[in-house]
């Protein structure tokens, strides 16, 4: 006992300087996980941008003129897009027959976030694809459909709207010239801050027209 | 008093490594906020590149002056010259920048030359926005690679916008982007306004410049 109050300013000291530096090194790598964290998340949301805009932008190929080359999109009550689904066509050569690709999107709640008193939902993108012989120009609905990748599970938005060549929002497959779409990315392990992190990435895209073009262009 | 020193000098340099610690945890959470808000200028901006291409590409292509003229623009000089862009035709209202319906005058690329701190927001979830001004500027050039700006009227114009933010890294992101004039788009606008042109519309006969018939549509 005497041995401590001999020391007891040095042991003060020691401890102080311990604490520093222990809490220094807590938060040293708090900020790197976050710092890691933020940076795969904004990788991740800009390959899946990049795969949206990539279905988005080829939508319709070998597709007839003058026909719907995507549904309507469905929301939920959040203004999230729970279904998406569009078309392609593949002509094969040989057999003479036409096979019409279906791409859906689904989305699907996996779980909630929760920070303060803020809860958050999360949300994962299936992305399927189906098959369907076309016969006449029309093809019945795929009867089986099969999961195809690019589909993430950290979304806590996802919304795809039609716009019309002056920027209304429109329900009308007709005049829906541009798609928009937007998604917030969560990071897949979210360290602990007062406020949860998200990623913002929107684009807007121009689908139409897809017409024939008057002879002489 | 050397043991007194050399506590007071520990003390000293844990502090000063905290005080860097957290000077850097707060450099790194500026950069990953500043990251954010750049991405959703960058989505914002693109949405306002889009609507500018999809305006018609000049003040003489735009419906109403192709059915009044009676002609469908074809050439270089055919288009507005650089003192009629801007406010000199995008009527009192302004532009509309995420919502072209809103403002109808602002009909065609040009008009949104010289719109300054323009505010625009970036809409997140659950009615949060990110506020910014843009401006924008638009320019004739000589080729779709905007290689040479040109004082003369041609067929492509760069537009450039530019989103400022004090959030944003330097406090500003500038996309440019080349919108170029296609005849087929500019029949496609006519025929939203004015009906089908399958030789029943308007005859596109004798044209601004006396040209007697525009090959796209005689066919």
């Amino acid at each position: 006992m005497q041995a401590i109050f001999d020391h007891l300013s040095a042991i003060i000291v020691s401890a102080a300087v311990i604490l520093i530096l222990a809490a220094t090194q807590i938060y040293a790598q708090r900020s790197n996980i976050e710092q890691t964290a933020a940076y795969a998340t904004k990788t991740k949301a800009l390959s899946f941008g990049a795969w949206l805009e990539n279905d988005i932008l080829s939508l319709g190929e070998n597709f007839g003129t003058n026909r719907f080359r995507f549904e309507v999109p469905v929301s939920d009550s959040l203004g999230n897009t729970t279904e998406f689904a569009f078309y392609s066509d593949e002509y094969d050569p040989v057999a003479d027959d036409t096979t019409r690709l279906t791409t859906r999107y689904q989305l699907e709640l996996v779980g909630y976030v929760e920070r303060d008193t803020v809860t958050t939902p999360v949300f994962q993108m299936n992305r399927d694809t189906g098959e369907s012989p076309v016969t006449n120009g029309t093809a019945p609905p795929p009867a089986t459909w099969v999961s195809d990748g690019r589909s993430f599970s950290t979304l806590s938005r996802f919304e795809i709207s039609m716009l019309d060549r002056d920027g209304r929002i429109t329900t009308d497959v007709e005049r829906g010239d541009y798609i928009h779409v937007a998604f917030n990315m969560l990071p897949q392990f979210p360290v602990e801050p007062e406020y949860l992190r998200e990623l913002y990435w929107s684009s807007t895209l121009k689908v139409r027209p897809f017409w024939d073009p008057p002879p002489g262009t | 008093m050397g043991q007194t020193l050399l506590a007071i000098l520990a003390l000293v340099l844990a502090s000063l490594v905290s005080f860097n610690q957290q000077r850097n945890s707060i450099s790194n959470y500026e950069n990953m906020v500043q990251n954010e808000i750049e991405m959703a200028a960058a989505g914002t901006i693109m949405h306002i590149l889009e609507f500018a291409g999809s305006r018609s590409y000049d003040d003489h292509s735009t419906p109403g002056v192709m059915y009044s003229r009676n002609y469908l623009p074809k050439y270089d000089d055919d288009f507005v010259a650089l003192d009629a862009f801007g406010a000199a035709d995008r009527g009192g209202s302004g532009c509309d920048l995420m919502q072209p319906f809103q403002t109808a005058q602002c009909n065609d690329v040009d008009d949104l030359d010289g719109l300054r701190a323009v505010p625009v927001n970036a809409e997140l979830s659950t009615g949060q926005s990110l506020p910014f001004t843009v401006d924008i500027d638009v320019e004739y050039v000589m080729d779709r690679e905007a290689t040479q700006s040109s004082d003369e009227s041609t067929l492509h114009k760069l537009v450039t916008v530019t989103a400022h933010s004090d959030y944003l890294p330097q406090g500003e992101v500038s996309i440019q982007r080349v919108v170029s004039y296609d005849p087929v788009k500019a029949e496609l606008d006519y025929e939203s306004v004015h009906g089908v042109l399958d030789g029943g519309g308007q005859p596109w006969g004798s044209g601004g410049d006396g040209d007697t018939c525009q090959e796209v549509f005689c066919g």
